[in-house]
């Protein structure tokens, strides 16, 4: 997962520092060329980088999968136990997709059809897992849709835990809580000033441990 | 004009790549990036680590948001099934209330009571009747014991009841009578022990005769356990 994203961010930087606006709108075009349904603005807001508009799509998204999940897992050897970490994981793996532009919306496919797949194969694993059933039941032309599963982003946060405590303090504040530089420098008791030279050194810490770890 | 102080030269990068220079600031920007390869690569790095905090800033939203969602599931699941158990409390602490708490209502009481109440007018008038003087005195002695019943002296009731149980010639309609009554005046006596004797008696007597309704079976049969738990 780490090489890709490094591959894909270093790829879109480059382009994006060299031509951002273009480079948006071409993305923009070939993501849309791609969707007729509905599931448009979902797509849309699972995509987007604004907290809370993300945070009501995959709360959207959750509920959908939970009822696929719900129906998959109780007519397959499941109990309702078993459905929250079936949801979890698809979910994950279905924002991962679209994120990583690997999510590619067919017109005939409505996205319920792409999820029930991904579900389905997750469910599949699992019980292939515990081998309490044979597969052939359920193993359709569908699964084949499913994408492999490995963006899990547990080697960036890897990468982000090496960095010292004073650091992750204030990138956690900065992205994860979405405090300014202003409350974070009162709430650390630094200066401003500080702050902000602070989370850039951090920043180019994280880099370069990226990059060491790349090599 | 490309900021001198290392700082600014920071923040001016960041501006660049959220999209915050004008136009004109961005020709500038892009002209260093063309001829400062130290800048280039500067701008590179912080745009790199920016994209990786923002990915796992978003991760985490995403990670946050599935949580809270499913644990709001698991709540309103949990709230139903606790609605359920609640109203199901209520509705057997109600039975139980009612059962341990409301009287036994012998179904044919009133019924006796009048009956009873005319044959001894009859008597106390001395009109003449067909009635023995065994049936007159079993008629009598019905009658006050179920008047002690009800004016909450079971003691009373308890003395004439049991005479009456002691007849031989009593029909199994009136004998059942006699026991159900007893059954309740020693239950509003507090001898759960009797009740439940004279009880087995009635039900080694044969076929049920003496109508009496299931709930107050119900209530004479948990009347007699509550009684005898709590004493």
């Amino acid at each position: 997962m780490y090489a890709l994203a490094e591959k894909k961010i270093t790829a879109c930087s480059k382009k994006m520092l060299l031509s951002p606006a273009i480079a948006e709108y071409e993305c923009e075009s070939l993501i849309r060329s791609c969707m007729t349904s509905q599931d448009l603005t979902l797509y849309e807001d699972l995509c987007s980088e604004e907290p809370r508009r993300l945070e009501a799509a995959t709360r959207l998204l959750t509920r959908r999968v939970k009822t696929i999940a719900l129906r998959i897992v109780m007519g397959n050897s499941g109990a309702r136990s078993d459905v929250d970490d079936l949801v979890q994981d698809t979910v994950l793996a279905v924002w991962q997709q679209m994120k990583s532009g690997r999510y590619e919306v067919r017109h005939d496919t409505p996205l319920d059809a792409y999820l029930t797949a991904v579900v389905r194969n997750k469910w599949l694993k699992t019980l292939h897992k515990r081998s309490t059933i044979a597969l052939t039941d359920l193993s359709e032309s569908i699964a084949d849709e499913v994408p492999p599963e490995h963006y899990r982003l547990s080697s960036l946060e890897e990468t982000f835990a090496q960095l010292g405590q004073a650091c992750q303090q204030l990138l956690r504040l900065f992205y994860w809580e979405g405090y300014t530089l202003d409350e974070i420098a009162r709430r650390i008791g630094i200066s401003m000033d500080a702050a902000k030279m602070r989370k850039f050194r951090c920043m180019l810490r994280l880099e370069e441990i990226l990059r060491t770890k790349k090599q | 004009m490309r900021p001198t102080d290392q700082l600014q030269q920071w923040e001016w990068i960041e501006a660049y790549y959220q999209n915050k220079l004008s136009t004109d600031e961005r020709l500038v920007f892009e002209q260093e990036l063309a001829t400062d390869a130290q800048f280039r690569q500067t701008a590179l790095r912080l745009q790199t680590a920016d994209r990786a905090l923002r990915d796992l800033s978003l991760d985490y939203t995403v990670r946050k948001a599935i949580r809270q969602e499913l644990a709001q599931g698991r709540l309103f699941r949990r709230l139903r099934l606790g609605r359920v158990v609640a109203a199901g409390l209520v509705v057997i602490g109600l039975g139980i209330t009612y059962l341990t708490f409301d009287r036994v209502d012998l179904q044919t009481y009133r019924d006796d009571v009048m009956l009873t109440q005319r044959y001894r007018d009859l008597d106390d008038t001395g009109q003449e009747t067909v009635m023995t003087p065994q049936q007159r005195t079993f008629y009598r002695d019905f009658f006050d014991a179920q008047a002690f019943l009800a004016n909450g002296q079971p003691d009373m009731a308890i003395t004439n009841l049991e005479n009456l149980a002691r007849v031989d010639s009593l029909r199994p309609y009136f004998r059942q009578a006699v026991q159900w009554h007893l059954i309740n005046a020693y239950l509003l006596n507090n001898q759960p022990d009797n009740a439940e004797a004279t009880l087995l008696l009635l039900d080694q007597a044969g076929a049920p005769v003496y109508p009496i309704h299931l709930t107050d079976r119900l209530k004479v049969w948990w009347q007699i356990r509550w009684q005898k738990l709590i004493d």
